[in-house]
């Protein structure tokens, strides 16, 4: 009756309503867009905080509230129910496929993080690169709702603190699925780390108010595993230490102090003479090598990295290459010393390998690695290692010599 | 176009672009032993059982080309059995057009469309399907020469975009972890997935030129075990030999985790897009197969469009009543061990058995020929 024409035409109206998403549609003013979780125990249940966008109206005003997120709590046995639970008290089903980043409370973290991961990669909803941190000193949602940065939520804040993390190699960035090769790797993975800090009160409406200070949320240093529990912290040096050995420095800096008789005793100081110098990194490659000396693994460390004098207050005369190259020495060896600091932090107190030598062992010498695999941590412990840094200073930046100076005649050794 | 004959390049693109379609979705190489970063290997290894496995038909397609596959089985069974024959390879193909229509709707539904009903899913698919199996084959190679470039360019472009994320240190140490025996299980495991050979047989009286099956064969088993064994490593390197283990579809992960300066991500659709096409492909080739059987065993034309109807209904009730039912790529370790069964008897046993009884009548069966 229709003929073939007319059963085209419905079949391409029918697809029309179907495919193009005008059946079973949501309007984002619907949705409760999650971008931070936080994850704790309270007894043996789940506590979930997120961090929800307030969507809001076409001339972009906010809600009610005023606020662009607020914060929702809910509990249950595992992370999908207290998710299915938060429709109980919250207006919205809660929407994964925006979440930024997990952070887990210290507590949940030294208890095991690895069976609350799960609902992350079951679900197609929230995405594999969602970092991962761990609220350090406290529980997660004792660290969300702060916000001192120019993001406009918490959430973008705290990513943004997150990916800044090249500027200082202080800390460090990982997602789930990140965690998820480094765990079945070498079954001590790294995360970034989130602590609440104390900032003193700059503005003069904040003194009227009667504060004494502000929160603000610092992410320096590293939160260290053995398999999925928490077991200590690097510090921020030490994670500098950290990222060179597993070749994750970036666009970093190198604060060191030069020999005092690299400084020229004639120098006519015009102001104030410092102490430090401070180097650039512009890019660096580490390679680890691994041997074995007198029956025992002993682990050579190469580093090599350009770099940029970015600040000296000492007075060096980089005019003069003898100058240049005890500078390059000088900074080779404060890394050396940052390495050394890391590897004893791991080897003495950890006594976790969470640099990957157990890989380099198993790649090198694999019919030894199945004897000695089960015994890595105590074999980790006793490991020698030699550090070799080769620093080239490539720049010196606008000036040769810092400004506190007065230029002379002969300034340089 | 009925008198048509398929240019080589075009039976080649096809074998290639419906083995993408297992290549980039569940990748079941990855199940298989040896279960760690040697799987390249494997992979290779298989290639060698591939061979030897696909033999007796190679050897039959080759003997065919200068008759249609229906007047080959016809002169070595006779007509009841040859009839046999076709009900069985009926069944055979149903079987391989369901399970890729499964696989088909566990990805959309698991992918891009979560919300949407499997009913829907299956049966929009299978339309575009059956309307271009109805087409012919000429009509379906020919899509696939048009696409070929636009598939490969964007998993080319996926596999760059990604390739930040792969860590190469995890390819260490080579072949130490695994035994021989464990390479040799995982190879011919895999080597029972591997039917492509049963599409060139089919196709081989259709072809241009006759004389060539057994180059496309082997052209397109080794690209695509290179182009299998470049997925293979790309994926285990970003996602880590464990987690790609555990992820039923590895490389929809891989694009997911495809972040280049947060302008390139969430890119997910359009590599569905592009999965979709290859295996919209291998289903309309294998749907179009089992109908020419069927039209074969009745006597019918290519115009016949009822036992097109026959076949599209019955995959379409199994296709739904097992995707409602239950999970298949989840659990492919069952299936696949009932597909490799299936495999013994298809690609091996039986045409085996054809090939011998076409030795031993050889000389009646030419000398009947040349009496006709």
């Amino acid at each position: 009756m229709l003929g073939k024409k007319g059963v085209y035409l419905l079949i391409i109206l029918i697809s029309s309503i179907i495919l193009a998403s005008c059946v079973g549609y949501i309007e984002i003013s619907q949705l409760a867009i999650v971008t931070v979780t936080g994850i704790d125990l309270v007894g043996e249940k789940v506590l979930l905080t997120n961090e929800v966008i307030v969507p809001t109206d076409a001339s972009g005003q906010k809600n009610d509230k005023g606020s662009s997120a607020l914060y929702t709590q809910h509990e249950g046995d595992t992370i999908f129910e207290a998710i299915r639970n938060a429709t109980l008290t919250f207006d919205r089903k809660l929407l994964y496929s925006h979440n930024e980043i997990i952070i887990f409370g210290e507590e949940l973290a030294k208890r095991g993080i690895g069976q609350y991961i799960n609902f992350f990669l079951y679900d197609n909803e929230p995405r594999e690169s969602t970092f991962m941190l761990v609220a350090k000193d406290a529980k997660a949602y004792e660290v969300m709702g702060i916000n001192e940065g120019l993001s406009s939520t918490f959430g973008m804040y705290l990513e943004q603190l997150i990916r800044n993390h090249k500027y200082t190699s202080k800390t460090r960035s990982l997602n789930i699925s990140e965690y998820i090769k480094y765990f079945y790797q070498r079954k001590t993975p790294v995360l970034g780390v989130v602590q609440v800090k104390e900032k003193r009160i700059i503005n003069p409406e904040d003194t009227l108010k009667g504060l004494n200070h502000r929160d603000v949320l610092d992410v320096e240093g590293g939160a260290v595993f053995y398999k999925d529990s928490l077991i200590g912290y690097y510090s921020g040096e030490e994670m500098i230490g950290f990222n060179f050995l597993v070749d994750e420095i970036k666009n970093s800096i190198i604060e060191f102090e030069v020999p005092d008789q690299l400084v020229d005793n004639d120098n006519k100081y015009a102001a104030t003479k410092g102490k430090y110098t401070v180097l650039e990194i512009k890019d660096s490659k580490t390679k680890n090598t691994l041997e074995i000396k007198d029956g025992k693994p002993n682990l050579i460390i190469d580093v090599k990295l350009r770099g940029v004098i970015g600040e000296d207050s000492k007075g060096l005369d980089l005019r003069y290459l003898n100058v240049l190259k005890a500078t390059e020495e000088a900074c080779s060896n404060r890394i050396k010393d940052i390495i050394r600091k890391t590897m004893d932090k791991a080897q003495k107190d950890l006594k976790v390998d969470t640099f990957g030598i157990d890989t380099l062992f198993h790649s090198k010498y694999p019919k030894e690695w199945k004897e000695i695999s089960n015994d890595w941590e105590s074999i980790f412990t006793e490991i020698s290692y030699d550090i070799n840094v080769e620093t080239y200073i490539v720049r010196t930046g606008l000036l040769d010599m810092p400004t506190n100076v007065e230029k002379g005649e002969n300034n340089a050794k | 176009m009925q008198n048509e004959k398929i240019p080589t390049r075009q039976l080649f693109g096809l074998l290639i672009v419906a083995r993408l379609s297992f290549s980039i979705s569940s990748i079941l190489a990855l199940h298989v032993p040896p279960h760690n970063q040697d799987q390249w290997v494997m992979v290779i290894v298989a290639c060698l059982y591939i061979a030897i496995s696909s033999m007796p038909i190679l050897f039959l397609a080759n003997r065919i080309n200068k008759d249609t596959v229906k007047g080959f089985v016809t002169s070595i069974y006779g007509r009841p059995l040859s009839r046999l024959m076709g009900v069985l390879y009926l069944i055979y193909f149903i079987i391989l057009t369901i399970d890729a229509i499964i696989l088909q709707t566990e990805l959309v539904t698991t992918s891009i469309l979560p919300e949407s009903s499997n009913y829907l899913i299956t049966t929009l698919m299978l339309m575009v399907c059956i309307y271009m199996t109805s087409r012919g084959v000429i009509v379906i190679l020919r899509s696939v020469d048009l696409l070929i470039p636009v598939i490969y360019s964007i998993l080319f472009v996926l596999i760059v975009l990604g390739i930040n994320n792969v860590d190469f240190s995890l390819f260490l140490p080579i072949l130490s972890d695994s035994t021989i025996n464990d390479i040799n299980k995982g190879a011919l495991i895999l080597s029972t997935l591997y039917n492509d050979i049963i599409i060139i047989a089919m196709l081989v009286p259709e072809l241009k030129n006759k004389n060539i099956s057994t180059r496309v064969f082997f052209g397109s088993l080794i690209t695509n075990m290179i182009i299998l064994n470049i997925v293979i490593i790309i994926t285990q390197g970003a996602l880590g030999i464990e987690y790609a283990r555990h992820s039923l579809f590895p490389f929809l992960i891989y694009v997911r985790l495809i972040n280049l300066a947060r302008i390139v991500e969430r890119i997910a659709a359009v590599f569905v897009v592009m999965w979709l096409l290859t295996i919209t492909f291998r289903i309309n080739i294998l749907l179009y197969l089992a109908t020419k059987i069927l039209r074969d065993i009745f006597n019918k034309g290519e115009d016949d469009k009822l036992c097109l109807f026959i076949v599209s209904t019955i995959v379409w009730i199994v296709s739904i009543g097992i995707t409602v039912m239950r999970p298949v790529v989840g659990t492919r370790n069952d299936l696949n061990n009932y597909l490799a069964i299936i495999f013994v008897i298809y690609i091996i046993i039986i045409p085996l058995i054809t090939c011998m009884i076409f030795l031993f009548r050889r000389k009646s069966i030419s000398g009947a020929k040349n009496q006709k």
